[in-house]
């Protein structure tokens, strides 16, 4: 290896790393503020839950559009694989945070996500608890 | 870009040899604005704005609580600069690089939503029913299903 390369390896070996502790800070940034509304929303919060996170992914709602009655119609039964917008037919990135580390990392596309996908698919908005299980779900995969 | 203007045989075979160039390839002036590419590109194709006079844009922009029946909202800021970039573009802006293949069909204050119902759409994309029913291409509006480079404004004759 010549210096140069060992130099970027050297930046590499602290960037990648770093980037990816902003990434989780930015995410656990995000669940607080959901915590703080759901708490705010119901004294009783007892935290967010992976499993209902992923009830809620799996549940076919109907509530809305005939084209996305569940998560799983444009996001696939495994979030770790791309999607589709079953709209418009644009590949979706994966949802799963280990495969796609960029994910809820930015409060405003979060918040825009989740008022469009709610609506189109449950029919009706997302609590704070649900925008938290979701995430927490989402972070585990 | 006379060529449009021809109808028919003629017309095809000028758009033949004046495609030859690039694979078959025709280009389209993609949107090159960032924001706009984000904004319309993260749930579709960002639709070339020449391909829409500008007051189809400013109707869709101004709209967009509603949009071909998705809450597609933005924040005031957002949506006014797109709305100024694609209106800036639109295939009727001056000394814009409209396609005036498009524009020919618009009525003179018609204000069309979608540009698959453009006969100029319609007359290069007259499929069977299994071609759109493809699993991958889902709507007429996913250029990229059949376009591989659509988004750089390649929309070649695959």
């Amino acid at each position: 290896m010549t210096l140069p390369r060992i130099a970027l390896a050297a930046v590499a070996a602290i960037a990648i790393p770093l980037a990816a502790m902003a990434a989780d800070a930015d995410r656990s940034a995000i669940l607080k503020r959901y915590a703080d509304l759901a708490r705010a929303a119901d004294s009783g919060f007892a935290g967010f839950s992976a499993a209902r996170g992923e009830t809620l992914y799996r549940t076919t709602w109907a509530g809305s559009d005939a084209r996305t009655p569940s998560c799983m119609s444009c996001h696939t039964s495994d979030p770790k694989q791309p999607g589709r917008n079953a709209k418009t037919g644009r590949p979706i990135d994966p949802a799963a945070v280990s495969v796609n580390p960029q994910r809820y990392t930015d409060l405003t596309e979060v918040e825009k996500h989740f008022a469009r996908d709610c609506k189109s698919v449950l029919g009706r908005d997302c609590t704070p608890q649900e925008r938290g299980d979701y995430l927490t779900f989402m972070i585990g995969q | 870009m006379g060529q449009f203007w021809m109808p028919g045989a003629l017309g095809l075979l000028v758009l033949i040899f004046s495609t030859a160039g690039h694979a078959g390839g025709k280009f389209v002036a993609p949107v090159t604005d960032a924001a706009t590419q984000k904004a319309c590109g993260e749930c579709h194709t960002a639709f070339p704005p020449g391909l829409l006079p500008a007051r189809s844009w400013a109707a869709l922009l101004d709209d967009l609580s509603d949009h071909f029946g998705e809450d597609a909202s933005l924040s005031m800021d957002q949506a006014a600069h797109i709305k100024d970039y694609l209106v800036t573009h639109a295939g009727d802006a001056p000394g814009g690089q409209g396609l005036r293949e498009f524009m020919r069909w618009v009525a003179p204050s018609g204000k069309p939503r979608r540009i698959t119902e453009n006969p100029a759409f319609l007359r290069k994309h007259d499929f069977p029913a299994r071609v759109w029913q493809a699993p991958d291409v889902v709507t007429k509006s996913n250029c990229q299903a059949c376009h591989a480079g659509a988004a750089q404004g390649w929309l070649d004759d695959d």
